[in-house]
C-alpha cells in the first residue's frame, strides 16, 4: 500500500501519535525505537528517504548545541569533571541523547506529515473538519508561491548587489537585511493584492461550497488504522494517569 | 450593436487625495467591441479598467461619483465575487494570477467556485485549453510554463467562465514577440467568432490595432479623444517619426567605436541543474555602443547580462570589463562604473522617499552629504522625477518606478549601463520614455547594452544588434545591415517584418 | 471593536499566506546570521519573529495573523528548516492573538503602543519556546527562562521600533 492511498486523516493521527510519544517517552531505548518505527514507516510506504537528507546537517548542528548546553548547564547526577567554573555532571550525556532523540522524532514526524499529502488533500481534510473552503484552500496557495518568492528574493539580492551592497561577511549580511527585505515586502504586498483580486473576480467565496476535482473518502483500513492508533494513545495515557488517581 | 455596458464616471478620487484620478468619463460598450485604451504615464488607464471590473470601489477604496452598469446592473450594488458573470479580467503578470499547481486546477478554479458539476468542468477545461492552443496541458505544472503559456493559461481560466466582457490590462507586456503574437491572435479570434467584447489597456501598438475597432486616449484621467484605429495608427506613426528624428546619430553610422569597454571570450555558463545558460559567447562591446541583445525567452540573453556584471561566474571562458578580468577583487571597482538596470524596478526600490532611494549607493560609498544632494537632484531631473523627491516611491506608476531605478544607477555616473528588459512590463509610451533616456546617455558617450525582446525598440535605438538563439550568438550586426538579415532573424523567431510593414504603412 | 480585530476579506487571507512566506524566508535569512553570531540565543531570529507577528496583525488583522504564523511554522517543518518548528505552531498562534488583543486597545500611532503590544507577543511566544526547550532538550528551567527573557527583551524593543517604522512606511506607500 502506497502512502498516497492513505487518507490524510490517518496521517494526521499518526503524526499526533508520534508527537505524543516524543513528549511522553523518557528513555533512550523507547525514543530510539519510536524514531526507528517512524523512519521505517516512511521507507516502507515511499521506498525512499531521500527527501529527509536535508535534515541531517541541521540535526547534527542541533545535536552539538544540545550536547554543549547540557555539558555546561546540567547539574543532575554526580560531578564527574571540573575545570575552573566548568562542571560536568554524570546525567549530562544521557539527557543530551534523549533531547536529541526527542527533537529528531518531532522533526522527522513533522516533515513526514507535512510532505505526505498534496495541498488538495490538506484542503479537503480541513473541509472535513468544517473549515470553510475560503480558508482551507490557502494551503495550496502557500505551496504554489513559496518557490516563486524564494527565487524573487534571490533576484532582489542580486539587484542590490549590483548597486554596491556587499554580502560577503556576516556583518555585511546583517546590514543588507533592510535593503533586501523592504523591496521583498512591497513586492509581496503588490502580489497578494493582485492575486486576491484575480481570485475574487473568478468567484472565490461566492458560495459556501464549491466543486472540487476530487473528494476524500475514508476507507476501511483507514478506519482500522485510526482506531488502533487512538487505542494505543488512550491505553498509554490511561496507564500514566491511573496510578496518579 | 447592442449596448452591454454604460460607463459614466463624473469623478473618482482615491482616499487622502484631492485630485481625481478619473473625471468626465462617459461612454458605452457595445457587444462585439474591441476597445483599446491608451494614454500617458499615470493617466488613469488601469483605474478605468478597475472601475469596469468592480474592483473600484469594492476592492480598492475610492470615492466614485457616477454610475457604471453592465447588462443593466449597477456595479455599486454588486459583490465582487459575482462579477465573474459579467466580466473576465486578466492582468499583466501571469504568475500573480495563477494560483494552482497544475493547469487543470487553474482553469477549473473559477468553475469550481460557481459550483458547476465536475463532469461539465472537465469538458469546459478541455475545450478552453484547446481554444487557447494548450490542448493536453491539463497535468502540466503551472511552475514549468513559459511566460506566453502561463498567460494563455490565465486567459483560459478567465474564458472558462464565459463572461460577456473580457478586460485586459497590458496582457502581453511581459511576453516575447512570439507569445505576444499568439495571445493577440486568440483574442482576435474570440472577438470575431464568438462576438466577445474586449476592452484592453494597450501595451504594444503593432499587433493590437489590427484587431481593434475603437481607441480611447486618456490624459489626466479624462478621455480626451476617441480614434478609429487607422486614425490612431497614423497619428502614432507621425509621433514616432518625430521622436526618432533625434536618433539620426546612430543610423548615419558616423560614429566608429573602437575602444573596448567589455569583452567576453569563449564564455559558457551552465546552471546547477545542467541547464545551458550561455554557450561559446564571443562578444566585444565598444565605447559608445548602443547594443541591443535580442532573442526569444530562454535564449540566454539575461544570463549574458548577469555574466557581464559578475552575478554569475562563467563555467568556461573569460570576461573583461574596462580591461580588467571579472574577478572577486575587481568586481567592486567594476560595479562602481557599471550600472545594471533590472527588468523589474521593484526588485531594488526600498526607501521611503525618492531622494533616499537615489542616494543609497552614494551613501554606501561614503560620499559627502552635499555631493549626494547635488547628484540626487541631477539624476531626478534627468529622469523627470524632480517634483516627486519627497514622495514614497511605491506611489509612482510602474514606468515612473523604472525611471527611478534608472536614476538610482545613474547617480554613480557609470560609463557602462546594462539594462535587462528595461521596457518589459511597461506600455509603449513608458517604454519609449526609458529608451529615450538611455539614448540620451549614449549620446553623451556612455556605453549601453540593452537586453530586449522588443524588436521595434531595438531597431529604432541601437547601432548594433546581437541576436541570440539556443544560448548562442546567432548574429552580431550593425543595425544598418538589418534588412540583409531579416530571413535569418525570422528563422529564430524574431520577426522584424512586422515592424517593416508598420513603417511602410506609415510612408504611404 | 470587532473591526479592529477581525478581517476576513480575500485580500487579507491571501495577504496572510504571501506575507507568511516572506516571514519564513526572512526567518531563514536571519537564522543563518544567528548561526554564526549567537547560535544559542538566536536574538535576530527572535526579533524577526516578533516583528512579523506584529506587522501581519497590523496589516491584515485576524485570522490573517494566525494563518501567516501557521504558514511559517508549517513551511519551516516541511522544508526541514528548523527542528523545533513544531513549537512555532503554538508560539505563532498565541503570540499573534495576544498582539491583536493588545493592539486593538490602542491607536498604534505611538511607539509605546507598539512596545506594549510586543511585550505581550514576545512574552507568550517565548514561553512556548521555553516549554519546548525544557521538555524536548531537557534544558534546565532557569537557563531556559533566562534565554527566553533575553530574547523577549531584545525582541520587544527592536521589533517594536521596526514594526512602527515599517508599518508607517507601508501606509505611506498606499499599497495596503
Amino acid at each position: 500500500m502506497g502512502l498516497s492511498k492513505l487518507d490524510p486523516r490517518t496521517k494526521l493521527v499518526w503524526y499526533a501519535l508520534m508527537i505524543y510519544f516524543s513528549l511522553s517517552c523518557q528513555t533512550t531505548v523507547q525514543l530510539g525505537s519510536v524514531l526507528l518505527v517512524c523512519i521505517m514507516a516512511s521507507f516502507i510506504l515511499t521506498r525512499s528517504l531521500k527527501q529527509y537528507k536535508s535534515m541531517i546537517m541541521i540535526l547534527v548542528l542541533l545535536g552539538l548545541q544540545i550536547l554543549i548546553v547540557q555539558l555546561i548547564f546540567c547539574r543532575e547526577g554526580v560531578l564527574i569533571y571540573q575545570w575552573g567554573i566548568l562542571k560536568i555532571y554524570s546525567e549530562a550525556i544521557p539527557l543530551a541523547i534523549t533531547g536529541i532523540l526527542k527533537a529528531s522524532l518531532i522533526f522527522f514526524a513533522s516533515m513526514q506529515f507535512f510532505t505526505s499529502a498534496s495541498p488538495q488533500e490538506f484542503t479537503l481534510m480541513l473541509m472535513k473538519f468544517k473549515v470553510p473552503y475560503r480558508y482551507a484552500m490557502l494551503a495550496g496557495l502557500s505551496v504554489r508561491f513559496f518557490p516563486l518568492m524564494k527565487a524573487e528574493y534571490i533576484s532582489i539580492m542580486d539587484s542590490q548587489r549590483t548597486r554596491g551592497l556587499k554580502m560577503e561577511s556576516v556583518w555585511d549580511n546583517l546590514k543588507s537585511i533592510i535593503p533586501t527585505f523592504l523591496p521583498f515586502l512591497y513586492r509581496a504586498v503588490r502580489r497578494s493584492t493582485e492575486t486576491a483580486l484575480a481570485m475574487e473576480l473568478r468567484g472565490y467565496g461566492r458560495s459556501r461550497t464549491r466543486t472540487f476535482s476530487s473528494a476524500l473518502a475514508i476507507k476501511q483500513y483507514d478506519i482500522a488504522l485510526i482506531t488502533a492508533m487512538l487505542l494505543v494513545m488512550i491505553i498509554s495515557l490511561t496507564s500514566k494517569v491511573l496510578p496518579l488517581i | 450593436m447592442e449596448t452591454i455596458a454604460k460607463i459614466n464616471i463624473e469623478r473618482l478620487v482615491f482616499p487622502h487625495e484631492e485630485k481625481p484620478v478619473l473625471k468626465n468619463i462617459c461612454f458605452e460598450i457595445n457587444q462585439g467591441d474591441f476597445i483599446v485604451i491608451t494614454g500617458g504615464v499615470a493617466s488613469g488607464k488601469s483605474v478605468l479598467l478597475h472601475s469596469i471590473t468592480g474592483a473600484i470601489p469594492h476592492y480598492h477604496k475610492a470615492e466614485l461619483t457616477g454610475q457604471v452598469t453592465i447588462l443593466g446592473n449597477d456595479l455599486q450594488d454588486m459583490h465582487l465575487n459575482k462579477m465573474s458573470d459579467y466580466v473576465g479580467y486578466m492582468m499583466q503578470e501571469p504568475q500573480n494570477q495563477i494560483i494552482s499547481l497544475d493547469v487543470y486546477e487553474e482553469v477549473a478554479f473559477g468553475l469550481g467556485n460557481l459550483e458547476i458539476p465536475l463532469q461539465q468542468i472537465d469538458q469546459t477545461v478541455k475545450n478552453t485549453l484547446e481554444f487557447v492552443g494548450l490542448a493536453g496541458y491539463e497535468n502540466r505544472q503551472t511552475a514549468s510554463l513559459s511566460g506566453g503559456e502561463a498567460q494563455r493559461v490565465v486567459l483560459a481560466s478567465v474564458l472558462a467562465l464565459n463572461a460577456p466582457i473580457l478586460i485586459l490590462d497590458q496582457p502581453t507586456a511581459e511576453l516575447d514577440p512570439q507569445g505576444r503574437d499568439e495571445l493577440y491572435r486568440r483574442l482576435a479570434l474570440l472577438n470575431k467568432t464568438k462576438n466577445l467584447t474586449i476592452v484592453l489597456v494597450m501595451d504594444r501598438i503593432e499587433e493590437v490595432l489590427n484587431y481593434a475597432n475603437r481607441v480611447f486616449y486618456i490624459q489626466d484621467g479624462e478621455i480626451v479623444r476617441q480614434y478609429a484605429p487607422e486614425e490612431y495608427y497614423k497619428d502614432q506613426i507621425e509621433q514616432r517619426r518625430e521622436r526618432l528624428k533625434n536618433n539620426i546619430f546612430f543610423h548615419t553610422g558616423n560614429v566608429v567605436p573602437k575602444e573596448i569597454v567589455a569583452e567576453m571570450i569563449n564564455v559558457t555558463y551552465q546552471y546547477k541543474n545542467n541547464l545551458q545558460g550561455c554557450a561559446d559567447i564571443n562578444l566585444e562591446i565598444y565605447k559608445g555602443d548602443f547594443l541591443s541583445v535580442v532573442g526569444l525567452n530562454g535564449s540566454g540573453k539575461s544570463t549574458l547580462a548577469k555574466l557581464l556584471i559578475g552575478l554569475m561566474k562563467p563555467s568556461k571562458g573569460e570576461i573583461k570589463v574596462f580591461n580588467q578580468p571579472l574577478t572577486k577583487e575587481n568586481l567592486p571597482e567594476i560595479r562602481v562604473h557599471t550600472g545594471f538596470l533590472f527588468q523589474n524596478p521593484d526588485y531594488q526600490i526600498f526607501a521611503s522617499t525618492l531622494e533616499e532611494e537615489v542616494g543609497f549607493s552614494l551613501k554606501l560609498r561614503g560620499e559627502q552629504n552635499e555631493v549626494i544632494d547635488q547628484k540626487i537632484d541631477e539624476c531626478l531631473r534627468f529622469v523627470g522625477l524632480q517634483n516627486y523627491k519627497k514622495m514614497h516611491p511605491q506611489r509612482l506608476s510602474r514606468g515612473q518606478r523604472q525611471l527611478l531605478a534608472l536614476a538610482s544607477i545613474l547617480v554613480n555616473d557609470p560609463n557602462f549601463i546594462i539594462a535587462d528588459e528595461p521596457t518589459s512590463g511597461l506600455d509603449e509610451n513608458q517604454g519609449y520614455m526609458i529608451m529615450d533616456k538611455l539614448f540620451a546617455l549614449a549620446k553623451n558617450g556612455k556605453t549601453i547594452l540593452v537586453i530586449t525582446h522588443d524588436l521595434t525598440m531595438a531597431r529604432n535605438y541601437s547601432n548594433r544588434l546581437v541576436a541570440m538563439h539556443n544560448h548562442r550568438i546567432q548574429l552580431d550586426i550593425s543595425i544598418k545591415d538589418l534588412d540583409k538579415h531579416l530571413a535569418t532573424l525570422n528563422a529564430i523567431g524574431l520577426d522584424f517584418h512586422n515592424i517593416i510593414s508598420f513603417r511602410e504603412h506609415s510612408c504611404k | 471593536m470587532k473591526e479592529k480585530l477581525v478581517r476576513t476579506d480575500t485580500k487579507a487571507l491571501v495577504g496572510a499566506v504571501i506575507i507568511g512566506i516572506v516571514f519564513v524566508i526572512m526567518e531563514q535569512v536571519t537564522g543563518r546570521i544567528d548561526a554564526v553570531l549567537d547560535p544559542t540565543l538566536l536574538l535576530l531570529n527572535g526579533t524577526c519573529w516578533a516583528f512579523f507577528t506584529g506587522l501581519i496583525v497590523l496589516m491584515y488583522k485576524q485570522p490573517a495573523g494566525i494563518i501567516a504564523g501557521l504558514v511559517e511554522a508549517i513551511v519551516a517543518m516541511a522544508t526541514a528548516y528548523s527542528p523545533l518548528a513544531f513549537f512555532f505552531l503554538f508560539a505563532n498562534t498565541i503570540g499573534s492573538i495576544v498582539y491583536s488583543l493588545i493592539a486593538m486597545k490602542f491607536s498604534m500611532e505611538k511607539l509605546s503602543h507598539h512596545i506594549l503590544a510586543q511585550i505581550g507577543c514576545t512574552v507568550t511566544g517565548n514561553l512556548c519556546v521555553m516549554a519546548g526547550l525544557i521538555y524536548v532538550i531537557h534544558l534546565d528551567w532557569k537557563i531556559a527562562l533566562l534565554s527566553s527573557c533575553i530574547t523577549a527583551l531584545v525582541g520587544t524593543i527592536v521589533a517594536g521600533i521596526l514594526t512602527k517604522s515599517v508599518y508607517g512606511s507601508l501606509r505611506k506607500s498606499a499599497l495596503l
